[in-house]
């Protein structure tokens, strides 16, 4: 029995991209719980109970994941391959969170299952609305298939 | 009646063999009948007599002592005797009777009828006295043709006492006589159809070898084969047939001899009479003359027509009369190696007099013939060369007027040759077999190989041995297929170096248009195929360039916009959270802060897509401009509704370009509209068309700020700005980047403003097929339409 919670799981590797992302999240007071890694392999391990997350209750899916795409060791677009290729995660929200704007990193996303792709505006009012924005559209109106 | 003669030869021995047979048997028969009666006849006469006699002989002392009984006996063996003779059956005695010599009866062989002592009553007439005298032995008297009477007389003691006599019946002689007649006429026409029959046979076999003569001659006559069938008999006739046959070939060979002999003369008469015919009537003039005194002999017609003069006229002129040019000695000196027999024939121009003065140019060849028997003559045969002469003059005026216009050819010709030698590109002549022939200046040039090296080698020499085989095959092969053939070639220069040609090939004909030889033009493309290696390496490396500059933007995008993020961000959380910390300088400051990163990530951006337009290959469509201006003015008009602004956009413009591009062009200028009217009470865009030298344009208009036109220069370069930040913001790359993107759709654009006044963007795109360009990117392009 797999449940969704109100967390998000933020995938950055970037600190300072971080912190932000959280503040903006923060601030808006839209999820129970933010979970942070900081590359593509963590999060696999987020999700499967392994390493630092070897306590995880692995059947808690987060409500959506925050995706960067630049990250060390697997990447973004790898990690998105991987969540679409696991039965237990292949509908979980994805939204790509990227400074690029390159059309073939939106058009890769996409293909390989991204839910929506949004770029990292440098004007950290902006960013804050997108956040809340982001926040409130995947976690409270976004309705996925239960139990899947 | 046909004649004896007219008869045929079978018909003629028929006849003859048939007659004879016939009176043969006829005359046979006759004799035989004549002779045989008489035989009998003198038998019967004979017998008769000896039976008398012995009758006689024997009575005679009966009848002398009276002895009537006795003699009766002898009477009646008379009788018997007579039938028991030979000749019996052929004669009968019908009566006997012994008288005595007073002529009574002394017996009779009827006795009862005829008493002794009567007178004999017989028919025949007996007198008292003997009748027959003596000596005579018996007399016979015939009783017309049925008998006769035979009397005997009877002695005794030298006296005649008696007589005996006898009557004898001849009718079965008659009647043997008769029944032979009947015989002989039944069996004649017997006999006569046998000989007919027999001469008919007779006349075949006697008369068919002729026939076959006759044949064998008949055909021999007519050249036919002899069939051995008559010459291969023995007898006379085989004589015959050979003899025909030696005769026919004898005649055969006299004959052919003859029509030989017969055809030899006629042709030689013939040829004769056409000879002097042909010479009678030759327009050549023959003249014959004796040797002495040169006075004509023969002229033909030829030699009257030419001189004018009657045959008989001429015949009583000298061959000199009318040669006025040549007098006597001359001509004696002319003649002398003729008469001596130095000479065959002498040939000389002269000229002869016509009758009536004209003179004549004259070719004569001139010959002395002999005979044995005939007396010697010159003959002469003239030709008449004035017209000889006038062409004469013709062709050495026409040979000037060749020769000049030789000349001028020859000069024209070598005009050309040197024209061709001297002509940049290479032009090489070949024979068919590939062996050079000429060798141009070009050629010279091009391959390093003067022409005395190249001329007699065979085309392969320049050629690198690598190549020989594209020669062969490629090159050719496929001439001397289609006549003409055109490919680009490697050769090699004298130092070895590659040539890289494009060669122009056709076949040389002759003036019966028969192939002779090959002509290649050589264009060297060396330059040409240095510039497209060198272009190779360039898009390669271009290509390379072009893949890091994705990686550096990609990289620029991605990694330099995050420290701005933080830098932005931090400050307004410093802004925000630490407000009361912070004075008004302070937030000030964290405010500049703010702007600047914000700048530079407006100025990444614009940068990025600018170099995006460099990069991205175009997709060229059919693009409605009006309704991608309407699309952005709205875009504009949500993002700042404080605004009032009027946009005047001409409805249904299409152009074909890459839409994306175009649409980030029209943004551009549209953006730039809207932001240099921003200080505008009423602002106003317009977007529209108008033809400029022939060219749709489009133009876009605004009533904004304008710009000096000694700026216009410089409006289209990246980072060029014509006002402060503090008046209108941008990062002086929109104009740029609309520059590029026409240059990149091969148009132009420009700008048309005076300060204060506005300004107006005109752009113009060449027209294209829509589908120009199937090559795209379609995974950019489905998200394009998403």
């Amino acid at each position: 029995m797999v449940s969704r919670q109100r967390i998000i799981l933020l995938v950055e590797d970037n600190p300072d991209d971080e912190a932000l992302t959280v503040m903006a999240l923060n601030k808006s007071n839209i999820a129970d719980e933010i979970a942070v890694v900081r590359d593509g392999e963590e999060a696999l391990d987020y999700f499967t109970g392994q390493g630092k997350f070897s306590q995880r209750d692995t059947s808690v899916l987060p409500g959506v994941v925050l995706l960067d795409l630049k990250l060390p060791k697997v990447s973004g677009l790898e990690l998105i391959r991987h969540i679409r290729a696991d039965k237990k995660t292949r509908y979980l929200p994805i939204v790509v969170l990227s400074s690029s704007s390159e059309e073939q990193d939106i058009i890769t996303s996409y293909e390989l299952g991204a839910n929506s792709y949004v770029r990292k505006p440098v004007n950290f009012g902006s960013f804050q609305n997108t956040a809340r924005q982001l926040g409130m559209y995947w976690l409270d109106s976004n309705e996925v298939p239960f139990g899947a | 009646m046909l004649s004896w003669h007219s008869r045929s030869f079978s018909h003629q021995v028929g006849i003859v063999i048939f007659t004879s047979a016939a009176i043969l048997v006829g005359g046979y028969a006759y004799l035989d009948f004549r002779l045989e009666s008489t035989t009998w006849l003198t038998a019967i006469r004979e017998q008769a007599s000896e039976l008398m006699e012995i009758t006689a002989l024997t009575s005679a002392s009966d009848l002398h002592d009276q002895k009537h009984s006795e003699l009766l006996d002898k009477l009646k063996q008379l009788t018997a005797m007579q039938e028991l003779s030979f000749s019996g059956r052929l004669y009968r005695l019908r009566e006997v009777s012994i008288l005595d010599s007073n002529g009574h009866i002394a017996a009779h062989s009827d006795p009862q009828n005829n008493p002794v002592g009567l007178p004999y009553s017989g028919k025949m007439p007996v007198n008292n006295r003997p009748i027959i005298p003596l000596g005579m032995n018996i007399h016979w008297k015939p009783i017309s043709n049925e008998g006769f009477f035979a009397m005997t007389p009877i002695n005794f003691g030298g006296k005649v006492i008696g007589q005996v006599v006898a009557e004898f019946d001849t009718t079965p002689l008659q009647e043997e006589r008769s029944r032979r007649y009947r015989n002989f006429l039944f069996f004649i026409p017997l006999i006569l159809l046998t000989t007919m029959f027999l001469t008919w046979r007779l006349t075949r076999w006697l008369t068919a070898p002729l026939k076959q003569a006759t044949s064998l001659l008949d055909r021999l006559g007519q050249g036919d084969i002899i069939v051995p069938g008559l010459i291969a008999r023995k007898d006379e006739y085989g004589e015959l047939g050979r003899a025909i046959v030696y005769a026919d070939k004898r005649i055969w060979k006299n004959n052919k001899d003859l029509q030989e002999q017969h055809l030899a003369l006629t042709q030689a008469q013939t040829a004769l009479n056409q000879f002097k015919d042909t010479l009678d009537q030759t327009l050549d003039c023959v003249f014959m003359f004796e040797p002495q005194g040169f006075k004509f002999t023969y002229v033909n017609r030829g030699a009257l027509e030419q001189v004018g003069f009657s045959a008989e006229e001429l015949l009583a002129m000298t061959s000199l009369d009318i040669q006025p040019d040549i007098n006597k000695g001359e001509y004696a000196r002319l003649i002398k190696p003729l008469v001596r027999g130095e000479r065959q024939s002498v040939t000389y121009e002269t000229r002869h007099c016509h009758k009536n003065g004209d003179l004549i140019p004259v070719e004569i060849l001139l010959q002395y013939v002999y005979f044995p028997n005939e007396p010697s003559r010159f003959v002469a045969i003239v030709r008449d060369i004035t017209e000889r002469k006038r062409i004469e003059k013709e062709l050495e005026a026409h040979h000037f007027q060749l020769e000049k216009l030789v000349r001028e050819r020859t000069s024209r010709v070598q005009a050309q040759a040197r024209i061709i030698d001297q002509a940049h590109d290479s032009i090489v002549t070949t024979d068919l077999d590939g062996v050079v022939r000429t060798w141009n200046g070009g050629a010279e040039r091009l391959f390093g190989i003067p022409a005395d090296n190249a001329i007699g080698k065979h085309i392969a020499f320049v050629y690198p041995v690598e190549q020989h085989g594209f020669l062969q095959n490629q090159v050719i092969k496929p001439l001397l297929e289609k006549g003409v053939h055109d490919t680009e070639v490697v050769m090699k220069h004298a130092d070895g170096s590659p040539i890289y040609a494009h060669v122009s090939l056709s076949l040389l004909y002759n003036e019966e248009g028969v192939a002779t030889g090959m002509v290649g033009y050589s264009l060297d493309i060396s330059e040409r195929i240095q510039r497209e290696t060198e272009l190779k390496t360039l898009t390669e490396r271009l290509k390379a360039s072009n893949k890091e500059l994705e990686a550096f933007s990609y990289s620029v995008s991605h990694d330099l916009r995050a420290p701005l993020r933080a830098i932005d961000g931090f400050s307004l959380a410093l802004i925000e959270d630490y407000q009361d910390k912070l004075d008004e300088t302070g937030r000030d400051y964290l405010t500049r802060v703010r702007t600047g990163a914000q700048r530079m990530a407006a100025l990444i951006d614009d940068l990025l897509q600018l170099s995006r337009i460099t990069r991205s290959e175009l997709e060229f469509k059919r693009v409605n401009l009006s309704l991608l201006a309407q699309n952005l003015i709205n875009e504009l008009r949500s993002g700042s509704q404080n605004r009032q602004v009027e946009a005047i956009i001409q409805p249904d413009m299409h152009i074909t370009g890459d839409p994306l591009l175009l649409e980030v062009m029209l943004a551009n200028l549209i953006g730039n509209a809207w932001k240099f009217t921003g200080q505008r009470d009423h602002a106003s865009i317009e977007l529209g068309s108008c033809l400029q030298n022939g060219k749709i344009t489009f133009f876009v208009h605004d009533n904004g700020t304008g710009f000096d036109m000694k700026y216009a220069t410089k409006l289209f370069n990246a980072f060029q700005r014509l006002h402060g930040l503090d008046q209108f913001e941008g990062t002086g790359i929109g104009l740029a980047t609309v520059q590029r993107i026409v240059n990149r759709h091969g148009g132009i654009v420009w700008a048309e403003s005076e300060l204060g006044k506005g300004a107006t963007f005109y752009f113009s795109l060449p027209e294209r097929i829509r589908t120009e360009r199937h090559k795209t990117q379609s995974k950019r392009v489905d998200h394009a339409e998403v």
